[in-house]
């Protein structure tokens, strides 16, 4: 495009077409370097904590039909999304239609348990807002099959006995396998106390855990008091988890 | 085992836990739940914002203030900002929270994604019974 000088072209032009590439080039590099600030700040809210290497299929039921356990498919949408948006840092909005998918909280804990059972995540923290009074009881009305539970916990703790470094050594995971894997126990205990019969719907009922059994939940605290919301969290120790291995 | 069950009801040190965070109206409040030690040891890894009818009955009819609060309660929190997840079941609702979440979002630095829109098809009600499902994604500005 140019023409050099020494073939009749002018300097002045030379000096115009060499600064209007200078300026493409630098816009060039400017567009570069915003497209990489921003991959990078996208590539830092990702988040990869897998756990368990072998899933294991959890089975729930409601009080209403306790014999009949089945895997969470209606629902593997919403969970779904939640655990996507905790792997790539993406605000979602789900909206659940034409029937009611029964409050934030039972979606919640639905997540935490298909992503310790799948492997997904080996540990998770959840915040639930708004808070109210009634938002467990959705989730008390959710039975876990105690042995999916169990074998879920035995797969995790046997990779934890062998090294796998996905533990964090300041969380108790030794003690939610060990809790875990108690609740084995509830589908021998029921099956003695019912002489090996355990489709009772009484006996299901007795001998199996809700879903809020199963999860760690720390309401906050009404309490004025400071630090406040910790106070509640932290008394939710002293009177232990939510967790009963011998129910029933 | 008593030992065992007093750690996983340890909110410090329990593996997979969830806090409920009050409709507080001043952001000093949610500010102090978010500075708990877990979170500044963990992070809070996501926030679930049930809009659904029943979750928003002990909230006033504009709770997109409330909502707007706890997003930018959200930005004093240690860690990676936590994302959100909102649950609802009617389009009033998704709208809402997403025009909230999408107002929120432009004044965060670095740019945060578009919100997106998920759609869940329950032919019954709850999540826990084998049926066949639709599932559709969506861009942030269709439905």
């Amino acid at each position: 495009m140019s023409r050099k000088p020494g073939r009749g072209g002018s300097w002045g032009e030379t000096d115009r077409v060499e600064r209007i590439n200078d300026g493409r080039r630098r816009q060039v590099e400017r567009v570069q370097a915003l497209l990489a600030a921003r991959q990078s700040a996208h590539a830092q809210t990702r988040l990869a904590r897998p756990g368990v290497s072998t899933a294991t299929t959890i089975r729930y039921a409601s009080t209403s039909a306790p014999a009949d356990w089945a895997p969470a498919d209606r629902g593997r949408s919403i969970v779904d999304a939640i655990l996507d948006s905790i792997e790539d840092g993406t605000d979602r909005a789900i909206m659940a239609w034409p029937s009611r998918p029964g409050g934030g909280f039972a979606a919640s804990a639905l997540a935490m348990r298909e992503a310790r059972a799948s492997g997904r995540l080996a540990y998770a923290t959840l915040a639930l807002w708004p808070w109210r009074s009634g938002a467990t009881s959705a989730a008390r009305s959710v039975l876990v099959h105690p042995a999916d539970v169990s074998q879920a916990a035995a797969r995790a703790a046997d990779e934890m006995h062998k090294g796998k470094g996905w533990a964090q050594p300041d969380l108790a995971h030794n003690s939610l396998c060990l809790l875990e894997m108690r609740l084995r126990d509830l589908t021998a205990a029921g099956s003695a106390a019912s002489n090996g019969a355990t489709t009772g719907r009484p006996n299901i009922i007795v001998h199996s855990p809700t879903l809020l059994e199963t999860t760690s939940v720390f309401p906050p605290s009404e309490a004025p008091r400071p630090p406040g919301i910790c106070c509640r969290w932290a008394a939710g120790a002293s009177k232990g988890p939510r967790l009963h291995p011998h129910r029933g | 085992m008593e030992g065992h069950i007093a750690a996983v009801g340890d909110p410090l040190r329990t593996p997979f836990a969830i806090f409920g965070l009050p409709a507080a109206t001043k952001l000093e409040a949610l500010v102090r739940c978010l500075k708990f030690g877990r979170f500044s040891a963990q992070s809070l890894d996501a926030l679930i914002v049930d809009v659904t009818r029943t979750g928003r009955s002990e909230l006033p009819d504009d709770w997109e203030a409330r909502f707007a609060i706890v997003l930018r309660a959200l930005e004093h929190a240690s860690g990676r900002r936590a994302p959100v997840v909102v649950l609802c079941e009617d389009a009033f609702a998704l709208r809402k929270a997403v025009r909230t979440l999408r107002t929120t979002n432009a004044a965060v630095r670095p740019v945060r994604r578009m919100p997106l829109e998920v759609g869940a098809y329950l032919q019954e009600p709850g999540l826990f019974r084998t049926v066949c499902g639709v599932t559709w994604r969506t861009g942030a500005d269709s439905f």
